[in-house]
């Protein structure tokens, strides 16, 4: 049997933290004393909603850089508001208040993105969530152990098992943020992906499927996003 | 099918077809019951960890049914039973299990492992 946090969990947390959910690319963008505007393309056709948390980058002054959360957008104009990554006095991650964008003329080279929430309560690490700031739960569960073939030792073993991300957005915000994000993370995950070699690979009995936006009180609503999986490896009966 | 004494080919088919149908609602009355058990109680052919206990409320609110002949139904009537599933407090905060038995994503497990719960349904009725 094999290692499923190395071969299975971990290359599957790298894949989520590496997704981009949507960017301007690198561009030429300004930035306000409520967000980041331009004179051409679209935050909306690149596909940027309320609700989303947003990192832009490439500005000279330190404050505009940063992440935030979407609270309005439009084609040529996004009004954020400012967070940053902090723990809590017993050492839990969580959001603060960040930097307020200040106004800063038009430049290139300058990129927004998207990414899922980067607080994140990865298996077995509590986070404080805080009202108005997306954030994610990971839980990753093996299942049971099935002898495809004999003999023992020495037989193909598969294992199963579920990776499984619960993506937390802010209530009132309707479904195209936090349905965006999820899609976009269901796609890295789509049956057939293979980690660690091939040993691992995304099940399509059943495929990846996402639930409903269920809301709950504390202002969040959330979608959970459920990955099958199973891994193939070579079976080894202790003497 | 060998031709017994006494009896047409016609009467060896039709006993085939009965036992035929006999075995195919064993396999489906036996599944149900399985995907019930697997959510409920937890199973070792799925892995799932069965509902928490408390009260017993929420083990006892899973039920199952036959809407018709070839549909099974297994549901529960309770609010909570949802963001139990998916272990997310309903009032926002952490999700914390008071249970020390069952836990959360029985549901999705059994799902998972609907195959292997038809494959042990038919090799029971396979050596009945």
């Amino acid at each position: 049997m094999i290692d499923t946090t190395a071969t299975a969990q971990l290359p599957m947390r790298a894949r989520l933290i590496a997704t981009t959910v949507c960017t301007t690319g690198s561009t030429t963008l300004s930035a306000t004393t409520t967000g980041y505007a331009r004179a051409s393309g679209s935050f909306v056709t690149d596909g940027f909603s309320v609700g989303m948390e947003v990192t832009a980058s490439g500005f000279s002054t330190a404050g505009n850089n940063g992440t935030g959360v979407i609270t309005m957008v439009s084609a040529l104009a996004m009004s954020v508001t400012k967070t940053a990554l902090s723990t809590t006095t017993d050492g839990k991650p969580t959001i603060i208040a960040g930097t307020a964008t200040a106004t800063e003329a038009a430049a290139a080279a300058r990129t927004i993105l998207a990414r899922p929430p980067q607080l994140r309560a990865y298996d077995n690490v509590p986070v404080v969530p805080t009202v108005g700031s997306p954030y994610l739960e990971e839980d990753f569960i093996p299942a049971t152990n099935t002898l495809r073939s004999f003999p023992a030792n020495g037989g193909v073993v598969e294992e199963t098992g579920l990776y499984v991300l619960k993506i937390f957005g802010i209530s009132g915000t309707g479904i195209s943020s936090i349905r965006k994000v999820v899609n976009v993370i269901k796609a890295q995950f789509s049956s057939g992906t293979t980690f660690s070699s091939g040993v691992v690979r995304v099940r399509n009995d059943p495929g990846p499927y996402a639930g409903q936006i269920t809301p709950i009180d504390g202002g969040w609503s959330y979608v959970v996003l459920t990955i099958p999986w199973r891994a193939t490896s070579t079976n080894a009966v202790a003497a | 099918m060998s031709q017994l004494p006494g009896r047409s080919f016609g009467e060896q088919l039709q006993n085939w077809q009965r036992k035929v149908a006999f075995r195919e609602r064993a396999v489906f009355v036996g599944t149900a019951t399985e995907v019930l058990r697997s959510i409920q109680e937890g199973s070792e052919l799925t892995g799932a960890p069965g509902q928490p206990v408390d009260t017993g409320t929420l083990k006892a609110s899973w039920q199952l049914s036959f809407p018709s002949e070839n549909t099974a139904q297994i549901s529960t009537n309770l609010d909570y039973a949802i963001p139990n599933e998916d272990g997310v407090s309903a009032t926002g905060g952490p999700y914390v299990q008071k249970s020390p038995t069952g836990g959360r994503h029985s549901v999705k497990l059994t799902r998972a492992g609907f195959d292997k719960i038809v494959a042990s349904e038919v090799a029971k009725v396979q050596q009945s």
